[in-house]
């Protein structure tokens, strides 16, 4: 319950904000199952004490999901992206650090903002190893295919003139 | 083959992937397909969250060039969703060129969602973000008001063009007034939750994924554009609220 009940959040907030940029129909449903299994993959990783490895983890299961996503449903992969991030924003990190700031207690606010920096860098890491990987197999994928007819082109070439003679 | 035509098609489906906030290299991908697939061997583009530059070789050797400004930009993940099946429909069918540019006429003045849906939407991101970062039901509900809040004034501000920087101060401003005023009048209500829930209206989704994006699909100039953005977006609601802070801890020395 402690888990499923903040992935539903997640889930209702990814919703409203697919209502807010026109998503609809079931790639919605699918962008904002994203947001749930994106927190859901935050809070399995909890017993490892450390937030930023944690963001890291949920943002590398939410590219994959959303890479997943958009081959199957033939879409653009940012909007599945860009929908099942929202709930990683760090918002609070962002929260905290003005608060500090409006307070005067400088040391504070560095390390809470430094500290969500961090957070979006693990994320940034997270989305870039995936698309890179995901990008580097299709390009290897095409060159194959590329390599493999020429290389059926030249045997049926070197084929013919063998049968005239 | 009217290359005059190819072009105008190809730029603006273009510029309306950028308007609406695909990424640089799915625009500028999107128009070579296009154009190699109507016959032009050679297609340069460079494209960026501001401006567009198309030059494509005509058979005889005469060039055209179309320099294409991209005004206002916000984020609207249908149209780019139709816009890339439209693409990929004309890449493969050829359809006549006049059909194409009909089509993207018509995606362009869809209005999306209705006015009440939207602030549904506006409404329910706050609420759910509230009770996501662990406000009870009494702070989404007030939040839920200042997403409806937030969405009637960034539909005035949209309507006569306002600076979305002072926009932004502005909103997140409001936001914070009434998360303030109401957890002064109800002690039992978590300020901070509900403004983190609230403003999550106004943090751009784009921020984060769209410029890392951008930079490691090697579109530096883009991807920093879009950071500097979302930085100094950032910084307007901290302004915003901050400044809310400020006030109200003033008025009631808290």
């Amino acid at each position: 319950m402690q888990i499923l009940l903040p992935c539903f959040y997640s889930f209702v907030a990814c919703v409203a904000y697919c209502m807010c940029v026109n998503l609809r129909g079931w790639k919605m449903v699918w962008a904002s199952l994203g947001g749930a299994i994106g927190w859901g993959a935050y809070l399995l990783f909890s017993f490892v004490n450390h937030d930023i490895f944690q963001y890291f983890m949920s943002s590398l299961a939410v590219s994959i999901y959303s890479e997943a996503m958009a081959r199957l449903n033939k879409s653009p992969v940012t909007g599945f992206l860009l929908v099942s991030m929202l709930p990683m924003v760090p918002g609070g990190g962002i929260y905290h650090a003005m608060e500090y700031a409006v307070s005067g207690n400088t040391e504070q606010f560095m390390s809470v903002g430094l500290h969500t920096f961090g957070i979006a860098g693990a994320l940034a890491l997270g989305v870039l190893l995936v698309s890179s990987t995901v990008r580097l197999t299709g390009t290897i994928h095409r060159e194959k295919r590329l390599e493999l007819a020429r290389l059926l082109r030249q045997r049926e070439n070197s084929k013919k003139p063998g049968a005239k003679s | 083959m009217d290359y005059n035509q190819l072009v105008f098609v190809g730029t603006e489906i273009g510029r309306l992937l950028v308007k609406y906030g695909a990424e640089i290299y799915r625009a500028e991908e999107s128009m070579h397909r296009l154009f190699s697939a109507y016959g032009v061997s050679e297609s340069h583009i460079f494209a960026m969250t501001t401006c567009i530059n198309v030059t494509v070789c005509q058979p005889d050797g005469v060039p055209i060039t179309r320099i294409c400004r991209v005004e206002d930009r916000c984020i609207d993940l249908g149209k780019i969703d139709r816009l890339n099946s439209l693409c990929r429909h004309a890449c493969t069918q050829r359809p006549p060129l006049c059909d194409i540019r009909r089509e993207v006429r018509k995606i362009d003045l869809d209005s999306g969602n209705s006015k009440p849906l939207r602030a549904l939407g506006f409404a329910g991101v706050a609420f759910a973000f509230t009770l996501f970062y662990g406000g009870n039901a009494a702070d989404a509900v007030i939040s839920s008001f200042t997403g409806l809040l937030v969405y009637w004034m960034q539909d005035f501000f949209l309507r006569y063009r306002a600076n979305s920087f002072f926009s932004t101060i502005l909103e997140s401003a409001a936001i914070g007034l009434v998360c303030f005023v109401a957890a002064h009048m109800d002690p039992g209500l978590n300020a901070d939750r509900m403004i983190i829930g609230s403003v999550m209206n106004l943090v751009p989704g784009i921020a984060i994924t769209s410029f890392m994006r951008d930079i490691l699909l090697a579109d530096y100039l883009s991807g920093m554009l879009r950071f500097v953005e979302s930085l100094l977006v950032a910084m307007a609601i901290a302004l915003g609220v901050g400044a809310a802070m400020v006030f109200t801890r003033l008025l009631w020395g808290v």
